[in-house]
């Protein structure tokens, strides 16, 4: 139900009246004053004679509420189909009229959604600025708000990179069987592949992406399907389960180009090209590589990527490596990323000789990739330096290094 | 009989390996190529679907 005394106090500022200019001949100061704060419901007589002092028919005032309740709605829809450009004109409209969305019950959800499309956006500060916020609201909440809260907070987590809190959280989520709003199962699926994703714990990963997989088929939430698809087919890389990450590869390629999503297509040519890599099809990467950096902008996330992956697949070719060094070179010295300079570094030492090479590895590459949870990276030097002091014999380092290796990797229980 | 000869080429055996282990950790190995195969290499960086 709405809260009439929210509105009645929203219209009572806006026409600059006193609580006892409004009421004079009503009711009491005091009357009022709890309807205001939602704390007594009045009679539809009192509320008419109130919102008429003001010019206000309230008939007309509930149509209204019900069409921005319907707008809110809506708004929320979007969000959950992905729908990018749809939400934005959906806030546009929404952000116009908050002073009155803030005055009705409506407010709690609105201004969760207003975080879910920050999110979107990847608008961090603003993101953060509306978490305090929530904080602030977070006693009002009904209980279905509460479960939404918790979705959407676990989504924050992990765009914000606290992978240790959002594990909590999902464990929390877990262990007292807390109630998740039906239409996020989906979502809390694909939010809890990804964050295993990044903990490299790939099986699992494949077990909820295949849920978020299966729930978005049904939901025919055709976007995030082919997200939840492509991190399916990434997990299938990681673990060597070649078919079927090649079939899933091809189609995702194949719908992402349909439906023009640019990036999305970039994204799983990519990843198509990594698994290529892993079954020694070096120059069918390579290619692949070559036509997606064509593809790109310079500035690009994705371009630094493809660059530092073709150096890696030309290194596998034994090709010549030195314009693909250049162009890293001006790219890490543009971006001062010290993850950059690394990749850099090392593809720089492969030109050198092995041992330095192994000097780089396990003097500079591997402790800062260790340090900044680069897991999949530390993984693979950690796996080289093991198998080169295995190789000479000096079983103890040898053992240092595997144990981070298994350690990081999947634990089969 | 057998026993004693399986004790005796155990011992040459051991005898021929004797400090081999530290022998090849003090010299550097720098014949092996500076490629590296699939799992050796470094692991380019990982590119996922939107999360938000």
């Amino acid at each position: 139900m709405m809260n009439i005394g929210s509105i009645l106090k929203y219209y009572r500022m806006r026409n600059n009246l006193t609580q006892a200019e409004l009421c004079k001949g009503v009711c009491s100061i005091s009357h009022l004053s709890k309807i205001e704060s939602n704390k007594y419901i009045p009679h539809n007589e009192t509320i008419n004679e109130l919102f008429k002092r003001m010019g206000i028919e309230w008939e007309r005032e509930v149509d209204i509420y019900e069409g921005w309740k319907e707008k809110l709605e809506t708004f929320i829809m979007h969000s959950v189909y992905y729908d990018l450009k749809a939400m934005e004109e959906g806030y546009k409209e929404l952000s116009a009229h908050e002073d009155y969305l803030q005055s009705t019950d409506l407010v709690n959800r609105y201004e969760l959604y207003k975080l879910r499309y920050f999110l979107f956006k990847q608008d961090t500060p603003r993101a953060t600025q509306q978490v305090s916020i929530l904080k602030r609201m977070e006693t009002s909440f009904t209980e279905y708000e509460k479960g939404v809260s918790k979705v959407i907070y676990l989504i924050y987590d992990i765009f914000l990179q606290n992978f240790t809190e959002a594990e909590n959280r999902l464990e929390r989520i877990e262990e007292f069987r807390e109630r998740i709003p039906h239409m996020f199962e989906g979502e809390l699926f694909y939010q809890r592949a990804y964050l295993l994703h990044n903990r490299a714990q790939y099986s699992k990963s494949t077990y909820y992406a295949e849920m978020a997989v299966d729930h978005f088929r049904k939901d025919s939430n055709y976007i995030r399907l082919l997200h939840a698809q492509l991190l399916l087919a990434i997990n299938y890389t990681n673990r060597d389960f070649i078919l079927q990450a090649d079939g899933l590869f091809k189609t995702i390629l194949r719908n992402a180009r349909m439906m023009q999503m640019e990036q999305l297509y970039q994204g799983a040519l990519y990843n198509y090209s990594m698994l290529q890599n892993r079954r020694e099809l070096h120059s069918s990467a390579y290619d692949m590589l070559k036509e997606l950096k064509a593809l790109l902008e310079p500035g690009a996330d994705l371009y630094q990527a493809v660059l530092i992956h073709l150096l890696q697949t030309a290194v596998e070719e034994n090709k010549e490596i030195d314009s693909l060094l250049d162009e890293l070179e001006v790219l890490a010295g543009r971006k001062k990323d010290p993850y950059l300079k690394v990749q850099l570094d090392y593809f720089r030492k492969t030109k050198i000789s092995q041992q330095e090479l192994l000097n780089y590895c396990e003097q500079i590459a591997f402790p800062f990739l260790k340090k900044h949870d680069y897991i999949g990276e530390a993984r693979s030097i950690a796996w080289r330096l093991a198998n080169y002091y295995r190789s000479i014999g000096d079983y103890e380092k040898a053992g240092v290094y595997s144990l981070y290796h298994y350690d990081k990797g999947e634990k089969e229980l | 009989m057998k026993r004693k000869i399986t004790i005796i080429l155990l011992t040459a055996m051991f005898a021929a390996f004797a400090g081999m282990g530290t022998g090849f950790a003090l010299e550097p190995n720098d014949s092996m190529e500076t490629n590296a195969k699939g799992k050796d290499n470094l692991t380019p960086p990982s590119v996922l679907p939107p999360q938000t």
